[in-house]
């Protein structure tokens, strides 16, 4: 059982890959039961966690608002009279529904998270005023008191690297944990450094929010904002594509290692039988095909 | 909303221990029920180590007034402070000193919960204060949880609704009365009639996405806008299109959409059901059907509109790959940079929502895209004076613009 899943997974792994060289039988294969695999499980999916945990179990039970479960099943049945032409623009009601809640579920979460928390978190002093008061001096000369305290401990006899790397950790957080409350009480470089970042955030929100007017002509100074502001999302883009393009690489490994270890002896070799049997079939196929268009085209 | 707020009840048990003030239980505000929320005012040394004259406060519940009693938390005096709440109590300076405490998993009444809305039993709530010195009872004081109507944490947002939607139907109204508004140029929509010109005169289909979102989703919801007027200049043009679906409702919207489309360009006898069709719920089954439609039909095409995930650069890589003209639009960020590499044109987070005003021009959608427009000016406005009040000491944008 293990060497046939091995040589199913090696074999679809490779069927979808076939697709770098072009579309090919192997691929339709690939792709026709895939497709057909999650329509399965779907099907099966929305049979028992939908019908028989939300719509069946319920109804059997004792809870007093059981019957109420009948309300989302006919607003449910209602979309599938699209296949009566008579009465299909009832479907419309169940299409007004699911509308009309997504936009009241949609609008608030969105004016929340997109508008709202990002307003607040950058409505904040571009510059920040040292705080002056005794606490925040005597909170400074506490964390530097205790900085140095941690930096003069002396390693313990037979550290190991671990202890060590944890120990240099400590000093470290404890170094900063100085640096961001000096911050607070004097007007440090990290103080600088807090305050740069704060007002990049700030430009870089003022102009995005410039470049994304639509009834307001792109010249003048709008257009010296709205052009700074396409420079800040292309740069966000950059950042971003090359992250997300490690990530995806990072799949790439998997999957070759998978079809590194499926090439072991233990498993049928089934990477490298597959793979020489594809590239024969693909090359017979070329060559058939060749044939054919030279006499198509004689 | 049932809110039952007791008065201070003392029962000193210990003459040397101080009993808190101001103890009162009530009703959690504004949840879904089957919470209450016990408050009292901190003592004077509570801050301390026990051993050096501090406090532990217990709180303990019960179903009657005389117990049995379950101890819930034991805690110093240095937690659950009002201030680690501004939902509830707000952002007064007076919580930094006031401690509470929010009790769930209350027994709810017998017989089940009627439309499950979170009742609770009368259930007693009591607070023993511990110190060096001795020991203090406070209480115990009874209230129910029940659920509200309101959440008046959530008023703000309210607000900011109501006052986008009304600028929303104040400037649709003067739209109609005069809709010659400016709108700017948004490349990626004029290129859209190019490559639908483009797919008529190669006598080869458009291939239009709706993305993987429900219908639930505001990209979604924009998509298909655009599907509407793009199906009016396919039917225009005696073109054709090709929408397959990844999610049943949002097929049927699309298939009521591109039936106006057609109807509203006066050629409704060449719309054909058929030209979308659902594929399957499951991403990359999905995007390895939609890349061999590419590769099989050749679309002269690709648009997607709408919201993507991963599938982005499978998908656009393919349609590059087969020469169409591909125009993205998405307000996903995190896909947006796949679609700007592979893609034409693309059409960036807002200007997805302007793209059907843009084609349509029509007085209800151009209202709303200038209610946008004022919806970031206010924002400019808001970033602005908060950062001003901020720095001048007086932080009440922020708490203005909290959300819970």
């Amino acid at each position: 059982m293990e060497i046939f899943g091995a040589w199913l997974a090696v074999g679809l792994t490779l069927f979808m890959f076939s697709f770098l060289y072009k579309d090919n039988p192997f691929y339709k294969v690939g792709e026709n039961l895939y497709v057909g695999i999650t329509i399965g499980y779907f099907v099966i999916q929305l049979w028992y966690k939908t019908w028989i945990d939300k719509v069946w179990d319920v109804l059997k039970g004792e809870a007093h608002d059981r019957f109420l479960v009948l309300i989302p099943v006919v607003i449910g049945i209602l979309l599938l009279t699209r296949f009566v032409p008579k009465i299909s623009w009832m479907s419309r009601w169940a299409f007004a529904f699911v509308i009309g809640y997504g936009s009241g579920l949609a609008i608030p979460a969105t004016l929340t998270t997109s508008v709202v928390i990002q307003a607040q978190a950058t409505a904040k002093p571009l510059i920040t005023m040292p705080d002056k008061s005794e606490a925040a001096a005597k909170a400074t000369e506490g964390a530097k008191a205790n900085a140095e305290k941690v930096a003069a401990a002396p390693a313990p006899a037979g550290e190991t690297t671990e202890a060590k790397a944890k120990r240099e950790e400590g000093v470290r957080v404890a170094r900063y944990k100085y640096l961001n409350a000096r911050s607070q009480s004097e007007y440090s470089f990290l103080t600088a450094y807090k305050d740069f970042t704060t007002i990049v955030i700030f430009v870089g929100v003022f102009s995005v929010l410039f470049y994304f007017f639509f009834s307001i002509e792109h010249k003048g100074p709008v257009r010296v904002f709205s052009r700074i502001g396409i420079l800040f999302l292309m740069i966000y883009f950059g950042a971003s594509y090359g992250n997300t393009v490690m990530g995806r690489l990072s799949l790439l490994y998997g999957r070759i290692l998978d079809l590194k270890d499926y090439s072991r002896p233990m498993y049928g070799c089934a990477t490298p039988v597959i793979l020489v049997l594809m590239i024969a079939f693909l090359a017979f196929l070329h060559v058939k095909n060749k044939g054919k268009e030279e006499e198509h085209a004689a | 909303m049932i809110r039952a707020v007791a008065i201070v009840l003392l029962a000193t048990t210990a003459a040397a221990a101080q009993a808190p003030a101001d103890f009162k239980v009530y009703d959690k505000p504004g949840d879904a029920g089957g919470a209450i929320i016990a408050e009292w005012k901190g003592l004077p040394d509570e801050g301390k180590p026990m051993a050096e004259g501090g406090v532990e406060y217990v709180v303990s519940l019960g179903l009657s007034k005389d117990g049995p009693w379950t101890e819930i938390e034991r805690f110093p005096g240095t937690l659950h402070r009002k201030n680690e709440a501004p939902d509830l109590f707000g952002f007064s300076k007076s919580n930094d000193s006031e401690h509470f405490i929010e009790l769930e998993g209350l027994v709810p009444p017998p017989g089940g919960p009627w439309l499950g809305t979170g009742r609770s039993l009368p259930t007693w709530v009591k607070l023993e204060v511990k110190s060096p010195a001795g020991a203090a009872v406070a209480g115990p004081l009874m209230a129910e949880a029940a659920p509200d109507w309101w959440s008046w944490n959530k008023s703000n947002v309210l607000l900011f609704i109501l006052f986008f939607g009304g600028a929303t139907f104040w400037l649709i109204s003067k739209a109609r009365r005069d809709p010659n508004i400016f709108v700017r140029r948004i490349p990626g929509l004029d290129a859209m009639e190019e490559a639908i010109g483009r797919a008529t005169e190669m006598g080869r289909p458009i291939l239009y996405l709706n993305g993987l979102n429900g219908m639930d989703s505001i990209s979604t919801i924009a998509s298909v806008s655009i599907l509407g007027q793009v199906s009016k200049r396919v039917a225009a043009y005696d073109s054709q299109i090709m929408v397959p679906c990844y999610d049943a409702v949002v097929l049927s919207v699309c298939q009521e959409v591109m039936r106006e489309g057609y109807t509203a360009a006066g050629r409704p006898d060449k719309y054909r059901e058929q030209d979308a069709w659902f594929i399957t719920q499951e991403q990359f089954s999905y995007v390895a059907s939609v890349d061999g439609l590419m590769i099989r039909e050749k679309p002269a095409a690709c648009l997607y509109m709408g919201y993507y995930y991963a599938e982005s650069l499978l998908l656009a890589e393919t349609g590059g790959s087969t020469g169409a003209i591909q125009i993205a639009g998405t307000d996903s960020i995190t896909q947006l940079p796949f679609f700007i590499a592979c893609c034409d044109y693309t059409l960036i987070g807002e200007e997805l929502y302007a793209a059907s005003a843009y084609l349509s021009r029509e007085p209800l959608q151009l209202g709303s895209l200038r209610s946008q427009d004022a919806g970031k000016i206010f924002i400019i406005a808001t970033l602005l004076i908060g950062a001003l009040t901020a720095a001048a000491g007086f932080p009440f944008v922020k708490h203005l613009m909290a959300t819970f």
